[in-house]
């Protein structure tokens, strides 16, 4: 019973928190401008997730080493130093985007402008980094952000016209006043929404947190195959509650407040409460990861003392960290650049840097001197080489894309 | 070496002559003004429909005072944007200035109807009425005008 109640809580926080302030704001843009033609993204997003989460788990579990020390290890210092440089600078830019979305949720349930709230968010994220025990954040923004099941719900309430929502999503067309280098743009912000690289840092770095052991490897994957497709598909129930109820009135969405509309005229006022508390979870608790993973990343690189296992004074760089990259978070916020903004960069910039921390897990998941008879089946490694190939194009086409539509205007 | 130098010479030239290309007026037709006020417009429509959902959905006890009023407050700054992409163009000579002219009394006709509703909704003064009638008028109006435009771009 007690398993069985673990086995829960893994796939219930693996829902929660799959959605982030980027899934939120993407999906909704998306579906207000392309309606579901571009849900199919979100499938390979999901599947690429999953994937890429796996191995991860199971290279943290079986190696007993985390990304970094990893991507370090294999890749020698100074094309790793590279890499960490990159993967730092878009954390933090994730980081920031997470913060802004606390701020803009607390605004929602205030009207008190976001820059008197965004200190009080870097505040809270930090002081929970500082005090609660790992398994406690997680689980609880996990459990909180499940709330957001809000939007699949009123997506039935609002009654749409399904088979034409089936049409868009099953037979994706660009829409006549939308471009195709737009159309593709945003496919790849959907992709890098879904692919966030801050999740595998979490995901490998938190299997050392909870000592995970091969012993754990069913679990992980149970909670990864089955807990982020149904993440997946309260992100595709964003983009059609978008879809449904502002693409016909030609709304494009721009801020947080129209994302929680639909919801509200389908729920009322319980829906509406219900929708900002799971989006205050969801971009706390991802801010809670990017936090952690700022940490993680230069900790594992440099081999200093890290983990949440260990009490601050243990691990007092790894902390100092933290705190600096919540400081600069807090510091860009205050110059009154739009979250919305920093959050549309940010998931582009995340499918631009994937290939830097897919690549080195795809080579030592296959390392038999790192992962003995645990390395990829050869099911794994077919589907893992396509996903090579489609990351390595949308990492190339990300930046070009973003010129040539100046960023999907 | 001289075939070095013209190539030099052209990776300087050709970057100026780009640039120089996108100098006020130099290339401009009435079609483009048409196309480049088209899209603040499309901004206006988004914030005006915006505007409608967020009141009627207060009026409706579906929403808060909090969540209208943060939507409105960003349908306000989206207009402000709108309204500096209109008054910022250079237009061609022919029907673009008054083009011109027109989106901008349409995008501040648009603003007057937005702060009107958040004055509304915050219960600053107003019925649901009146300010669903300006921003239906705003709306209509910017609607029109995009009609035109689209005519004018196609």
């Amino acid at each position: 019973m007690k398993r069985l109640l673990g086995v829960a809580l893994g796939v219930l926080t693996a829902i929660g928190g799959f959605l982030d302030i980027g899934d939120l704001v993407t999906n909704a843009v998306v579906g207000s401008r392309f309606g579901l033609n571009l849900a199919w993204v979100v499938v390979v997003g999901v599947v690429g997730i999953c994937l890429f989460a796996q191995m991860s788990g199971r290279v943290a579990a079986v190696s007993g080493r985390a990304t970094f020390e990893i991507i370090r290890e294999r890749l020698g210092p100074r094309t790793a130093g590279a890499n960490l440089v990159a993967s730092f600078l878009i954390n933090l830019l994730t980081l920031t985007a997470e913060v802004g979305g606390i701020a803009l949720a607390l605004q929602l349930a205030s009207s008190v402008e976001p820059r008197l709230w965004i200190p009080v968010a870097g505040l809270a994220v930090w002081l929970v980094i500082w005090r609660a025990k790992f398994s406690i954040l997680e689980n609880v923004t996990g459990l909180l952000g499940l709330t957001l099941v809000v939007f699949a719900v009123a997506l039935f309430l609002l009654g749409p016209d399904w088979s034409e929502l089936a049409d868009q999503a099953l037979s994706p067309t660009v829409p006549g006043d939308e471009g195709h280098a737009v159309y593709w743009y945003y496919a790849i912000a959907l992709f890098g929404a879904a692919m966030t690289p801050y999740e595998v840092f979490f995901f490998s770095s938190g299997a050392r947190e909870e000592k995970w052991t091969v012993k754990d490897l069913s679990q992980s994957r149970l909670n990864v195959l089955v807990g982020f497709p149904l993440g997946g598909i309260l992100s595709v129930a964003i983009a059609a509650c978008a879809a449904v109820v502002f693409l016909p009135a030609s709304v494009e969405v721009s801020s947080l407040s129209q994302i929680v509309l639909p919801v509200a005229l389908a729920g009322g006022k319980l829906a509406l409460a219900v929708v900002i508390v799971g989006i205050v979870a969801a971009t706390f608790g991802a801010a809670l990861e990017t936090g952690l993973s700022s940490g993680y990343t230069l900790a594992q690189y440099l081999g200093w003392s890290w983990g949440k296992f260990r009490r601050p004074a243990q691990a007092a760089r790894f902390h100092l960290t933290m705190i600096i990259a919540l400081l600069v978070a807090v510091a860009v916020l205050m110059t009154s650049v739009d979250p919305i903004k920093v959050t549309e960069f940010s998931v582009v910039f995340s499918a631009v840097a994937l290939p830097l921390t897919y690549l080195p897990i795809l080579l030592v998941a296959n390392d038999p001197e790192y992962m003995g008879k645990h390395v990829n089946g050869r099911v794994t490694n077919a589907l893992a080489l396509v996903y090579l190939v489609v990351i390595l194009a949308a990492s190339l086409a990300a930046i070009p894309l973003m010129i040539a539509t100046g960023a999907g205007s | 070496m001289q075939v070095v130098r013209r190539r030099a010479a052209l990776l300087v030239v050709l970057p100026l002559l780009v640039t120089a290309g996108c100098a006020v007026g130099s290339t401009q037709g009435p079609a483009d003004d048409a196309r480049a006020l088209a899209d603040p417009l499309a901004q206006v429509t988004s914030a005006v429909e915006t505007a409608l959902l967020a009141t009627s959905l207060l009026d409706e006890g579906r929403t808060s005072t909090t969540v209208t009023d943060t939507a409105l407050l960003d349908q306000v700054h989206v207009l402000q944007d709108a309204s500096d992409a209109v008054a910022t163009l250079v237009p061609a000579p022919g029907p673009g200035s008054a083009w011109q002219s027109d989106a901008l009394a349409a995008v501040g006709e648009a603003q007057t109807a937005v702060a009107d509703a958040r004055a509304w909704a915050t219960g600053a003064g107003g019925s649901v009425d009146e300010v669903t009638a300006a921003l239906e008028d705003a709306g209509a109006r910017v609607d029109d005008l995009t009609a035109t435009l689209q005519e004018a771009g196609s």
